[in-house]
Parts: C-alpha cells; structure tokens; sequence
C-alpha cells in the first residue's frame, strides 16, 4: 500500500489540529509525502471539527473521503467518520465516548483516563493519541518525546514532562492491541531536505524572497496566517509588516508604499477583496505595481469562513470601474504558489500595475511536503523598477505621460490603450496551457487553481481503469493563457471542474476561445474535491 | 535655503474659483516648506479628492493624487517606505471626517511622522454645495434642502481623545500664522494634524464674511499651555472652540518608533529565507 489516509474527530477546542498536525509531522520525518485538510466550523469551541491527511510515498495532491485510520476523539467521530473507514482499517477510540457499530479493527484506548491519570488533564488526550499513532507506525519513541518537546515548548518543562509520558502510555497501550505496522515506514537519514507547509506560509516565504518590502493586511479567514508568518519573520525580513484598521487601509497603504519605492502586498479573502477593489483601480491608474493575495472561501456576504471555494474569480476580474488593467493568475499547487507569487512581483513590474493571485482555502491551509529543490528554482521572468531621477507624479484622474491631468479626447484614449497594451505584452511571456496526463485521452478535466490536485489524482485513477483521462488546468486569466484554444481542440470530451455554481471559469473559456464546455461538474458545498467523489461524478456523465 | 518659487508648479492652469481659501493654503504651505528648507525633491504632496485635493497638481513636488478618502492611508505607506521624504497631505472635510474618518483615527494612534491638513468649509463644493460633516446643525444644502438634523464632527475634540501628538487649527484667512503652524507640524517627529478654516467663497458664503474673520481667536503662548492635553481640550470644548485657532496640543519629546528604510533592494537568495521556515524543516 503505498498511500494512507487518516482522519482526525473531536469537538473544536479539543486539539484536533495539534494533532493532526503531529501526526502530518511525525509522518513527514519518516519520509513519507503528506497532504491535509482541516475542515472546522466556524467556532472557537463546540463543534464537530475533522482533520484528514494523506500520508503515501510519491507527491500527494489532495486528501481523501476514506480513510484507513480514524483517530475518534468525541462521540460523533464514531457515528460520522468511523462510518468512511475501509475494509482492515482501523478505529482509535476511547470506550468512554461509546461503543462503535463498524467493521474495522478496533483499538480502545481510554485516552480520557490516560490523561487525567498521568498528564493531570484531559486536555493531554491528543498527547496520548499521539502516542497510540506513533506506535501504530513503530515510530522511535525518542522522536514522539523530542516532538512533542517541541511541540509544547513554550510550557513549563515539567508540563512537557507529563505530556511525553501521557504520549508513552499512549504508545504502550496501542502497542499492545496492534502488532504488525500501519504504515510500512522506517525514519529516513534522508538528504532530501524536505519542509511541511501550508500554502499561506509558502505565499509568505515567497513574498520574502521577491524582495518585498512592505505588507500590509487586516485579517480576515483564510487568508490571516499570511500576515501571521510575515509579521513573525519581520525582525529578521526587516519588512515592515502592518496589521490595519481596515482593507481600504491595507490596500492604499500598499499602493503609497509602492509609489516611494518598495515592493508591496496585501493578502486578503474574498470580502475583504470587495473593500479592496477600488484600490486595485487606483493602483492599475497610477501605474503602481502591487500584488494582492485573495484566498477564497464561500460567498456571498460572510458565507462560509472556514470552507474552501472557488467564486471568485469574476470579482477579481472584474474589480474596480472602468476598464482596469490587472493581472490575475492562480496556482494549482504548493510547489506552484510559491513560483507563482514572486512572479506576480515581476509581472507587477512589468506592467506598472495590480496583480492579484487568487488561492483557496484548501490551499491555503493544506499542507505539503515541499523539496528544497522547489524553493531554490530560479524564475525565467524577472523585471526591475526603473527609477527616474526626476520628480514623481502619480494622478488618479485621467492624465498625460507626464502624469498632469487631461481630458483631451485623444489623450485620453492614448493613456486607456497604453495601460492595456502592457497587459497585452506581458502575454507573450506567459507558459502556455499544456494537457497533462494520457495522449490522446477521451475525457479531459478543465479546471483552475487548487482544484487541480483532485482532478489530477481522479485523471490517474479514471485512466487505471481504462477511461484515458487529462487534465486542462488554466493558471492565468488576465491576460488569457495563450495555448488553451490549442489545447481545447485536442480534447474529445472536456469536463469542467470547478468550485462554484456559475462555472466562472467555463464562462471565460467560451469567451476567449468560442468553446462551450458542456459537462460540469460545480459544487459549493466549501468542501475540497476529493478523487474518488470526482471518479463518481464523472462516470455519472459519461 | 529653498525659495517658495521652488515650490510652484505653472504647467498646469489652476481650476480654483477666484477667492477659495485653498490659495491660502498653498502659498501657507510653501512657505513652511521654503522656511524648513526642504527640497522638492525630498517633498511629497498627497491630495485627496475634492477641490483641496488638487494641491499637488501644482506643487512642484513628488505629488500623489489617490482616491477619496484614502489619500491619509496611502501617505502613511510612503512615509513608513521613504522615511527621508517629508509627506504632506491635503486633504478636505469629507475625505478626512466623512468618508475616511476611520483612517483619521487610527493615523493618531499610529503617530507615523507626516503633516496632515484638512480644509474644513462644512461643505462639499467639487460636487456642488452639499453638507459636509463639519457643517453646522440645521445648515441647508443641496442633499438637505430642510436643514442637516445632526450635530458637526468636532475635529480637534477628536484628534485630542484620539491620542493626537500635534493637533492644531489654522486659518486659510491668515497665511503668515498658518505657515507657522505648518512650519511647526513639519519639525514635530509625529502625526502632525492640522484642521483648516477654509472659506468656500462659492457654496458657503458666511464663512467669507470680514464678520468671520473677525471672529477668529488666536491661542498664544500667553493664553494658552499646549504641552497641556487638559486645557487643550477645554480650548476645544469651550465658547467658541470652533472658531480658534493655533496649536491646540503638541507631545514633547514625543517617542516616535523610527521605522528603517524600506525601498525596494533587490530579491532575496534562497539561503536567506531558509533560517525563516527552520522550524518547518522535517527532513534533511
């Protein structure tokens, strides 16, 4: 078995990201390839929260709906999750919160018990459970205690202490009931040099290795742990980091900023985009190169904060009035943001103007196995600012080439056109769309951003099966990519995939190239796509 | 020493009604800016959006006209990423008590060094004689034809509870005692605010009356304690505050955080930004 799938349940509050997070680690420092997804309500405490990760040994691109291990902290764990284990999966439960009605393999530990007993808290359950999954793994028990030293390593050492030993008898118990290993995995003295992160924090880290210099964010979920990271970094960045009193504030700042010589960005979720727009526009007039991350979650108004989608799109196409010169691009995956957002600093350059990349919130917060290699790639495309010695003029009315206002007909139309034409340009530097996966396939997957990790992961297993299936994944919407007509006349059955009910995407396609796509496949329910949903759907239509 | 002529920009015809106070404003601020010798260079007008805002289209300076509003939050980002440069905004009483008074509150608490002038004529005149926030109680004007039902923004109140550092008024009326203040805005090592009595001479008449001017009151050193937050306030709230005018309030030895300079320098290698994410490290 060469990939695994764990899912996390308990109530919010509980620590069902700590250990979810543990455990990502603990698998990564074993050297396995890691994907996660949280999916929390909208509370601090009080709810039913999960947390899945894919654990495998090639590059994995998205989490699953079954899972080989569930870790069931509450009661609703049993009735929900327990239910979407597959056949010789296992159960971690505590008998305490009731008794299971499944088929798999049963592992009762009385974590609450544990806790209380050893730790002098409940709250050390998910220590405990650490334990028990690390056993599960035959992990080196040296690696749980100095894991969760460093887990816990703003607590009092004899809390720590507790802690490591609620996690040994949690390793002692489940090794007792599970004698063959979960995972076939042994801890490599690996030279790869591997990180875990969430593509907020590689949004970040890219922010910081383009150079820039300002940043500016009021917070807003999914999208706050980008302002986090940068401001934690800032004594050592020396950027200069502001959490404001509002988007408006954050965007202008930005754009001021940008006018006296630093590299600027914002980063904010989709409502917080709608505050922002203006400014997009005012930057893309005075000809001022910022960047702007969005991360989506489900609209309208306040929708769903903590949920992932993809609607968007055409808000951020369309931000601001008048005819606004503003690059737009997504990435697909982790690897991909990280090349993505230092090119949306040199691409800003280019085009003296606002560049926004769009992410979801399963992108976001997902983490992956990243390789040194993927930071240490170089960009084919970079553009400096040229500074002019002269007095500088930056007009938000119409105005001349040397920025002094007109509304000379003529003029005006010439400084429309000139602003459009550096979109126009930037172009031609764009990678074109390539299909990726089988040749000549009968089905293809059109999709953008971080849906393309599922369908790529469906495309794979379709394609197993016997239906060749590839993928169209479209990374720049302003300008359009150029190679998708091409591409799109190769495809036999094109199916559009995406994360909104209005197939923003497909809407786009039909206007620049006259294709119609007309197999969709649109869900709003702030879930990520996962492949096997997606192997479902698609045989539904074919 | 810089001359005010260094100052002026003629390329561009004025759109100014003959008479409006914002002439007063720009030949105040020239002459500040000549006095405290700085380069144009070195100067970054900002201007909002209304009939003040049009300032930096003929200051012969960097100038930045952004959107209404906003003109506040974008001379902070340039102030904070070129902190060489002097910035100075000219903003109007919608910008910066109507629709950006968010932004106004907030720029206190941040004491970012920069002046800030706001030319207040309880009136919106580039759209054509609407109420401003400042405009008094029952005032008419084209969007309140029966009179505005609610009291004036007080601005100097505001900026002192707001945790203001140099909070003053001045008289567009008045240019050598407005160039002073402005002088004196640009020496203090904050947030410089300074409200500005700015009579509209076509959508609010009353404020051009000799009567009106006659009824400015000047705070002096011998009148009044600016190092004192609790007479300011009393200046403010007291008869007549609205019509004073000088520097109500300036903090001593005010402990500005000076932030280090920001521009641009070049991308960064990737053995720089390894050390951030150390703590991500899980193999290797």
């Amino acid at each position: 078995m060469n990939r695994l799938s764990i899912g996390i349940g308990g109530q919010a509050g509980e620590g069902v990201e700590t250990l979810g997070h543990a455990i990502a680690n603990l698998m990564a420092k074993m050297g396995k390839e890691i994907a996660t997804n949280g999916e929390f309500y909208n509370a601090i405490k009080g709810s039913h929260n999960t947390f899945e990760i894919s654990v495998s040994d090639e590059a994995a691109l998205s989490t699953s709906t079954h899972y080989n291990l569930v870790i069931a902290m509450d009661g609703q764990t049993l009735a929900e999750e327990a239910r979407r284990i597959v056949t010789d999966g296992y159960l971690i439960y505590d008998p305490e919160t009731g008794a299971p009605d499944v088929s798999a393999k049963l592992v009762a530990v009385p974590f609450l018990n544990i806790a209380q007993e050893v730790a002098g808290t409940k709250l050390a359950k998910n220590m405990v459970l650490f334990g028990c999954f690390a056993a599960m793994v035959k992990a080196p028990k040296e690696l749980l205690a100095s894991m969760i030293d460093e887990l816990l390593k703003n607590l009092p050492p004899e809390v720590k202490q507790r802690n490591v030993e609620a996690a040994q008898r949690g390793y002692e118990v489940a090794s007792e009931q599970v004698h063959e290993s979960f995972m076939q995995v042994s801890v490599k003295d690996s030279a790869v040099e591997n990180y875990l992160m969430s593509g907020n924090s590689i949004a970040a880290l890219a922010a910081v290795r383009a150079g820039c210099t300002f940043f500016a964010a009021y917070p807003m979920t999914p999208s706050t742990s980008i302002l986090e990271f940068l401001a934690k970094w800032s004594n050592e960045t020396k950027m200069s980091v502001h959490h404001v009193e509002d988007e408006l504030a954050a965007i202008n700042m930005a754009v001021g900023a940008s006018y006296a010589g630093a590299r600027a960005m914002v980063a904010t979720s989709g409502g917080g985009f709608a505050l922002m727009t203006e400014g997009v526009g005012l930057a893309a007039m005075l000809e001022t190169p910022i960047v702007v991350v969005e991360v989506q979650r489900p609209g309208p108004a306040t929708g769903l904060p903590t949920r992932t989608g993809q609607g968007d799109l055409r808000q951020v196409l369309h931000a601001g009035q008048g005819d606004v010169p503003h690059m737009v691009l997504s990435p697909g995956t982790h690897e991909e943001a990280f090349q993505m957002v230092r090119e949306a600093f040199e691409y800003a350059e280019a085009i003296r103007g606002p560049v926004t990349v769009l992410m979801e919130k399963c992108l976001a917060e997902g983490m992956r196995t990243i390789s040194v290699d993927a930071l240490n790639q170089e960009l084919d495309f970079t553009c400096e600012r040229q500074l002019s010695n002269g007095l500088k003029r930056a007009i938000s009315y119409e105005h001349d080439a040397e920025g002094n206002p007109t509304e000379d007909p003529q003029i005006v139309t010439d400084r429309q056109k000139s602003r459009w034409d550096k979109i126009a340009a930037i172009a031609e530097k764009l990678p074109p769309a390539r299909l990726e996966g089988a040749e000549g396939a009968a089905v293809t997957l059109v999709c953008w951003g971080a849906t393309y990790g599922a369908a790529m992961e469906a495309s794979k297993l379709l394609t197993a099966e016997g239906i060749a299936t590839n993928v169209l994944h479209v990374k720049y919407f302003r300008p359009f990519q150029p190679g998708v007509l091409e591409e799109f006349k190769k495809c036999a059955h094109p199916i559009l995939i995406e994360g909104n009910l209005t197939a923003q995407l497909g809407g786009l396609i039909t206007e620049k190239t006259g294709f119609e796509i007309k197999d969709k496949i649109l869900d709003v329910s702030g879930r990520q796509f996962t492949a096997e949903g997606l192997v479902e759907r698609i045989k539904e239509i074919l | 020493m810089t001359s005010i002529g260094d100052y002026h920009c003629n390329e561009v015809k004025r759109s100014w009604c003959p008479g409006c106070g914002d002439f007063g404003i720009e030949a105040a601020l020239k002459s500040a800016l000549s006095k405290s010798n700085i380069e144009p260079k070195r100067v970054m007008t900002v201007g909002g959006i209304g009939c003040s805002g049009l300032l930096p289209y003929w200051t012969k300076t960097n100038s930045f006209v952004g959107l209404h509003g906003r003109a506040l939050p974008a001379a902070i980002g340039m102030s904070i990423a070129d902190p060489d440069s002097q910035v100075v905004v000219m903003a109007g009483d919608g910008d910066a008590y109507g629709i950006g008074v968010g932004h106004l509150v907030h720029a206190f608490r941040r004491n970012q060094k920069l002046v800030y002038m706001v030319a207040n004529n309880g009136v919106y005149a580039l759209t054509k004689g609407q109420v401003s926030p400042t405009a008094e109680l029952n005032a008419k004007g084209s969007s309140t034809p029966f009179g505005i039902n609610m009291p004036p923004i007080d601005p100097i109140s505001l900026a002192l509870i707001s945790g203001g550092t140099f909070v003053a008024r001045g008289f567009a009326g008045d240019i050598p005692h407005l160039a002073e203040i402005i002088e004196r805005a640009i020496a203090h090592e904050g947030f410089s605010f300074i409200d500005i009595l700015q009579p509209c001479v076509s959508y609010h008449k009353n404020m051009c009356d000799p009567l009106y001017a006659a009824g400015i009151i000047k705070l002096e050193v011998s009148n009044h304690d600016a190092g004192d937050l609790n007479a300011a306030l009393t200046q403010a709230r007291g008869e007549n505050g609205n019509r004073k005018v000088g520097i109500f309030y300036c903090k001593e030895n005010n402990s500005r955080k000076v932030s280090d300079a920001h521009v641009y320098a070049g991308c960064r290698s990737s053995e720089d930004i390894l050390g951030l994410i150390r703590p991500m490290r899980v193999t290797g």
